[in-house]
């Protein structure tokens, strides 16, 4: 009992500590670090959501895009449309309105709600054909929005206000990773790895496997509303085509790169992946081989970065951590 | 405790299972017989929700539950093994036990997210409850190995355990002693006799293993084709000459 309150105490001083960091130190950075740490952290919180339907129950979507658009577009919706009373947008800070974490929350129940109408009819469907289907999920809801006048079509919604920062970005990081270590270090969690393990097995020891596949991918959908939101409020402008479906298969190569059901590893991947594209940015000017610059400078880069990929899948190819978790394999080492 | 009419499955033109009557009693150890591709295994799923049945009508405590999936017949009580081995493979045992005591984990998703102190409580009980059934299967030494760096008679015994961790009133086994040694076969014989005694399951198996199903059980159905052609005890099965003719007729052609 005392155990279980201090970890929570602990959690909110954590935050604390980010807040003071963000107010006190966070600006130093120079914009672009800084916009490289946010965007990383985004990353963390859509990829451990996929990582949840994809790395821990083994439900292959490739939907994620539009559960984060979903996101993206209700929080703004929200925090700009919607009739809150006056005192909630400067309440307690203007650069920290409370309406905000509450539009993220609604942003992600929405995708969650989103999440649970696709997921019932698609997760009857297996392997490629679920990856088929919610793919096309995520065609659907970017076709919508460029069909949505009211939120700029396919202009995009601008002018959303700079909420996101590093105190809301990583307090979201952390929670996100503690409830969701207690959710696979539980009862119910342990029924969603069964499912990937064997569906059939599962049912048979009395594993409702629908209701845990479903409730796998409307978390999924609910942490990628909330990467949404915060993206949204970081970029301070939506369009369409940000949540097209290379978005999807950038989250998926996070979760595949990391380890799929691998919380800490796919933090580190997060990290890697949003880092090295912009890193290979420095080097690309120095790497112009003879021939190969012929090529041009951002085709180099993106010739590093798929090197990268395809050592790492050569050396490592269940990702960075298996399906392990960092301290996991850092004790079996050391025994 | 269990009665089945007329259970009949068919596979597009093949009768698998053609119109099997039985009476599990409680309390008792039946066998379920029949050379390969008698259709025995198919039973099984028809009696544990995995298939449903073309025809007939399975009873459980006095309820129909034909029509009912898998996981239901398992929380009403009635666990199974497979006979190729289908353990939670990347999982440490106990692990694969403790997924067997999921839908009795007594707390809800959302506790899940904080641990607080109801989910420690039960996540405790859960923990001992789990390794009381390694205990028994002699496999507790091993909980936090993965499963599949077992040998194979402990991956068969740790299906048992795991089975038995869904505190089943009736369990399937499906050729739990295929791949034993003679050793190995006689101490599960006696596992088998002990956790029925000691938690009044009633059990019906299948077996090739003839000492294995005479020794143990007290009925014993043949299935031929899908057809079942004796019911009775070991003394009487092994009498029987339908049955006879039904093993012989198997032995010349092999
Ligand atoms: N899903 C299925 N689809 C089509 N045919 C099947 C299916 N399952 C079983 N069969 C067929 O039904 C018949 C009975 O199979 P079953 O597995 O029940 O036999 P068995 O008695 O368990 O045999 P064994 O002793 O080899 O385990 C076989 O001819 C098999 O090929
Ligand atoms: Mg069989």
């Amino acid at each position: 009992m005392g155990d279980y309150l201090k970890k929570w105490a602990m959690l909110v001083g954590a935050c604390l500590l980010l807040f003071v960091f963000d107010r006190y130190a966070f600006w130093a950075l120079n914009g672009f670090w800084q916009n490289l740490i946010l965007l990383a952290g985004i990353n963390m919180v859509a990829a451990l959501g996929l990582n949840l339907t994809n790395g821990y129950c083994g439900q292959f979507s490739l939907g994620h895009a539009g559960f984060m658009a979903i996101g993206g577009y209700a929080t703004a919706f929200f925090t700009m449309m919607f009739a809150w009373p006056d005192w909630m947008l400067t309440f307690p800070h203007p650069e920290f309105p409370i309406v905000f974490p509450i539009s993220l929350i609604l942003g992600g129940v929405l995708a969650a709600a989103a999440g649970l109408l696709v997921g019932i009819p698609s997760l009857r469907l297996k392997g490629d054909y679920l990856a088929i289907a919610t793919l096309g999920f995520g065609e659907i809801v970017r076709v919508f929005l460029v069909n949505f006048e009211y939120m700029g079509a396919a202009r995009g919604q601008t002018n959303i206000p700079q909420y996101s920062n590093f105190f809301w970005v990583y307090s979201i990081v952390l929670i996100s990773t503690v409830v969701i270590l207690n959710l696979i270090r539980s009862s119910p969690g342990r029924a969603i790895i069964s499912v990937r393990e064997d569906e059939l097995a599962a049912e048979v020891m009395g594993v409702w496997t629908v209701y845990y596949k479903v409730a796998a991918f409307l978390l999924g959908a609910f942490f990628a509303g909330v990467a949404g939101g915060l993206l949204g409020h970081l970029l301070t402008i939506l369009t369409p085509e940000k949540f097209n479906f290379v978005l999807s298969i950038e989250i998926v190569v996070i979760v595949v790169v990391g380890g799929m059901g691998s919380t800490s590893g796919v933090l580190l991947a997060a990290v890697l992946l949003t880092a090295l594209p912009e890193l290979l940015r420095f080097t690309s000017g120095a790497a112009s081989i003879p021939g190969l610059s012929l090529l041009g400078e951002p085709s180099m880069r993106m010739i590093l970065y798929s090197l990268t990929m395809i050592f790492l899948m050569i050396f490592r190819p269940k990702g960075l951590c298996g399906n392990k978790e960092m301290w996991e394999l850092w004790g079996r080492k050391g025994s | 405790m269990m009665q089945v009419k007329h259970l009949t499955r068919r596979f597009g033109g093949l009768v698998a299972v053609n119109g099997v009557d039985l009476e599990v009693e409680e309390g008792s150890l039946v066998g379920l017989i029949g050379p390969n591709g008698a259709g025995k295994t198919t039973c099984f799923n028809m009696l544990s929700g995995v298939i449903a049945p073309s025809e007939g009508a399975i009873t459980f405590q006095g309820k129909r539950v034909d029509g009912k999936k898998a996981y239901q017949f398992t929380q009403l009580g009635i666990a199974r093994t497979f006979q190729n081995i289908r353990l939670f493979k990347s999982l440490s045992v106990l692990d694969n036990v403790k997924i067997a005591c999921h839908f009795n984990c007594g707390y809800s998703m959302f506790r899940s997210f904080f641990h607080g102190p109801v989910f420690q409580r039960k996540e405790d009980e859960i923990t001992e409850h789990a390794m009381e059934m390694l205990k028994i299967f002699k496999l507790d030494h091993d909980a936090h190995e993965i499963s599949t760096n077992l040998a194979y008679g402990e991956q068969r015994r740790l299906e048992i355990a795991r089975a038995m961790a869904t505190r089943p009133k009736m369990l399937l086994l499906d050729e739990p002693a295929a791949g034993m040694n003679p050793t190995e076969s006689a101490e599960l014989m006696d596992l088998i006799r002990f956790v029925r005694e000691k938690f009044a399951t009633t059990v019906v198996l299948i077996e090739h293993d003839m000492k294995f199903v005479m020794g143990l059980c007290q009925q014993i159905l043949v299935l031929d084709y899908g057809t079942p052609i004796a019911y009775g005890n070991p003394a009487e099965i092994q009498a029987n000459p339908k049955v006879i003719e039904a093993y012989l007729g198997k032995d010349e052609e092999g």
